[in-house]
């Protein structure tokens, strides 16, 4: 069974990430904040992450430079979903280790397709 | 409007956050006091905007987007704000509000397009001030070189404020997980007596430690948590010649006060509430289900008991924490009991103490502290031996002598462990007659016994004729179970386990012979099925084969003297287990899982040991909850 870890400090956009990518049938990790997000990645294995950017004490970018500084997570899918903002752009978050960059609001359908698609079929 | 509920409540907390951060800003003294305010705006104006966008609300999009960019504005701004910038922002927030609640109509905002040119109006392109020079500090510099220019002149603010810097360390692990400390309390740990001013990741390999750079006041480091490593790395120069400067102090002040002192009694008269409210919301339930409505008419009203039912969960548990307490509250009282007890007995004694940072209702922490007491003095007196006779045993001269608190579920397991002799199974046997082939927890029965003792003489602190019984009322009036675990020749474990809460408890509803009872669902460890022509007859009783071992029954019709008649093909059974004890508990049927409201039972002529109260149904009618770990004791002999 895929793992799939939920980084968002907004419960409601947690709960709709899963909603949308219910149909993977994955297990879900959910964190509130990157430091959580850095523990959950510690402590059980995922096949991939969706994160937010925006959140408090630490910047998702910030998160993504913190995954990939582990061996284990190297080539772990980063699936960015954020409010698009003036200060990051797709390709400056592709460039900080990001696999694939979508905004908020997202359609279900679109961000599953994403996940499926970084998830290999 | 699928979310509509969670969006709305969230939004409204996030209103209310950025209100409250405005007005903080307003009254900020200086430029830094503003910094970590606009931050906090600038997140929650950015994690509104994504959910208003997600609910299809372009126009607070709009308003959220242009906020922002205000306070990009501003943070860059090292004078004072005008308060005309709070005031478009607070009017903005209105706006924002208005726009949320109107949904799902979706009005289009003419008066907020009027709040959002007020604020571009109010643009001042400014820069920060100079850095701050580079300073000697002892931070190590695995965390030094995450630090930022501001972060740095932040430290030297600190210090000049007659704050400490200290650094904490943790490295998470799923056994600490499971006890809740994670990294997340950890960080409310140290923001209770402080300011964290960087939290670092450091990662190898696999393993990640948190670094966590605080700033505390001098003379009030943070509390001892387990799993972190503490060190102060810089106090203030000149601490106490130096008077600290007002607003740090204050505001820290302000954080730690931000407490409520409440009477026990209120909280248990919302707990009383609180379960009123439950028994409501059966009887809601019930009058649904008499009612025969059509399926389609019949949802949302189910929708919206589920979501009663969610809420008042919630409900519980918020004021349940409310009455929480560290354990430490007694623990901490041990080292002190355990240092003068030493001091007039032969034992030398170490005292360990494990969990004290477990929470657990107001009221057990006051009862717990006698039974607590009991066991310690009792393992003095009874199970450490001199160090003399320790040494001849092979064994290190200084006893060990054991505190530990575990939170299982709903209920916390309290151990009180020692490593001296343990049991003399069979001097116990021999006080009362009964033999000697006793059992570890037959000879509790005994110890508990009213006035028992095996020693000649009462020895000062444990012999005074108050025994184990008392220990044993103690924890049967905290609803909880006493056991002991023996190992002769090794020492021996005193166990309490006690319900963290102590009114309400999730708990599976069975029936049996057409009555209802109710039973803990801590105490289930997997509910199974049955069928009566498996069971096998043995002269100890009856047994089943359960996942290749055996498994024996209780049948709880028998137990509670109901006839065979009407017994269903394949009943359900109940599997309990503790230790290496497994016991199947036969009932009809389970009907489903609930939370009840324990009652007392107040007849005694219904009083039995394994009755652990009653509970009122939402039909109005009463069932008896049955106290499965009470019965397995006596199942062993039945």
């Amino acid at each position: 069974m895929t793992s799939v870890l939920v980084v968002d400090d907004s419960p409601t956009m947690r709960k709709m990430v899963k909603a949308a990518l219910l149909p993977l049938g994955s297990k879900f990790g959910e964190a509130a904040n990157g430091l959580e997000a850095i523990e959950q990645l510690a402590l059980q294995h995922f096949d991939l992450m969706v994160l937010d950017l925006n959140m408090p004490d630490m910047h998702g970018l910030e998160v993504i430079q913190y995954t990939r500084a582990y061996e284990s997570y190297k080539e772990l899918p980063i699936l960015v979903l954020t409010t698009r903002s003036e200060h990051e752009t797709r390709q400056s978050v592709l460039e900080a280790g990001a696999n694939r960059y979508c905004t908020k609001p997202f359609q279900p359908a679109e961000l599953l397709a994403a996940v499926r698609e970084l998830l290999g079929g | 409007m699928e979310f509509l509920e969670e969006f709305t409540q969230e939004a409204e907390e996030l209103l209310g956050l950025i209100n409250k951060q405005l007005l903080g800003v307003a009254e900020a003294s200086s430029a830094s006091a503003r910094q970590p305010l606009l931050q906090e705006l600038l997140r929650a104006f950015h994690t509104l905007k994504g959910l208003v966008g997600m609910m299809g609300l372009e126009p607070a999009g709009e308003i959220c987007h242009a906020c922002e960019s205000a306070l990009n504005r501003v943070r860059k701004q090292p004078q004072g704000l005008e308060s005309r910038w709070v005031d478009s922002m607070l009017e903005c927030s209105r706006v924002l509000g208005r726009l949320i609640h109107a949904l799902p109509e979706r009005p289009g905002l003419p008066e907020a397009r009027a709040s959002l040119e007020r604020l571009h109006s109010l643009d001042q392109p400014q820069h920060w001030a100079a850095p701050v020079g580079q300073m000697e500090l002892s931070v190590p510099e695995e965390v030094g070189r995450h630090l930022q220019e501001d972060d740095w002149s932040r430290i030297h603010q600190a210090l000049q404020d007659g704050l400490s810097i200290g650094l904490a360390y943790f490295s998470p692990t799923p056994e600490l997980a499971a006890r809740d400390l994670n990294v997340n309390r950890v960080r409310e740990h140290l923001l209770a007596s402080g300011d964290l001013l960087k939290a670092v990741p450091l990662i190898e390999g696999s393993r990640v430690r948190f670094a966590f750079l605080c700033l505390f006041p001098a003379h009030l480091p943070p509390q001892a948590l387990e799993g972190v490593d503490w060190e102060v790395l810089d106090t203030p120069p000149a601490a106490e010649a130096m008077p600290a400067r007002e607003h740090p102090l204050e505001e820290i002040a302000r954080a730690v006060s931000n407490t409520v002192r409440v009477e026990v009694s209120r909280l248990d008269e919302i707990m009383r509430l609180v379960g009123e409210l439950v028994v409501s919301r059966w009887r809601l339930e019930n009058a649904l289900d008499s009612a025969g409505l059509e399926d389609n008419r019949q949802a949302p009203i189910r929708d919206s008991a589920a979501r009663i039912e969610r809420q008042l969960r919630e409900l519980r548990q918020a004021v349940t924490r409310a009455r929480m307490v560290p354990l430490s509250e007694v623990f901490g009282r041990m080292p002190l009991a355990v240092r003068d007890l030493a001091r007039s007995s032969p034992c030398q004694v170490r005292l360990e103490m494990d969990g004290e940072e477990t929470q657990v209702d107001k009221v057990l922490v006051e009862r717990l502290l006698d039974p607590l007491l009991h066991l310690v003095r009792n393992a003095l007196a009874h199970g450490l031996e001199s160090p003399e006779e320790r040494e001849r045993a092979g064994k290190n001269p200084v006893g060990t002598l054991r505190l530990s608190a575990q939170p299982q579920g709903d209920s916390i397991r309290i151990e009180v462990c020692d490593d001296g002799r343990g049991l003399d199974l069979e001097a116990i046997g021999r006080a009362t007659g009964v033999g000697s082939s006793l059992e570890a927890n037959r000879a509790l029965d005994i110890l508990c016994r009213p006035g028992f003792s095996t020693r000649r003489e009462a020895a000062r602190d444990a012999g005074r004729g108050v025994g184990m019984d008392v220990v044993r009322t103690a924890v049967a009036e905290m609803g909880g179970h006493l056991g002991v675990e023996n190992r002769p020749g090794q020492g021996c474990t005193f166990w309490m386990r006690l319900p963290l809460t102590l009114t309400i408890v999730d708990s599976f509803l069975v029936s049996l012979a057409g009555e209802r009872y109710a039973v803990a669902r801590d105490a289930v460890t997997e509910v199974v099925e049955i069928p009566l022509q498996d069971i096998q007859r043995h002269p100890g009783g009856e047994l089943v084969t359960w996942r290749g071992g055996a498994l024996p029954l209780v049948r709880l019709r028998q137990v509670l003297g109901s006839a065979p008649q009407g017994e269903p093909e394949n009943p359900h059974a109940l599997v309990y287990s503790a230790g290496t004890q497994r016991l199947a508990f036969v009932v009809d049927r389970v009907v489903g899982l609930r939370e009840v409201v324990v009652r007392p039972l107040a007849d005694p002529l219904l009083a039995r040991p394994w009755l652990g109260g009653a509970t009122e149904l939402g039909d109005g009618s009463v069932a008896l909850i049955l106290d499965l770990p009470q019965l397995a004791r006596q199942g062993a002999r039945l």
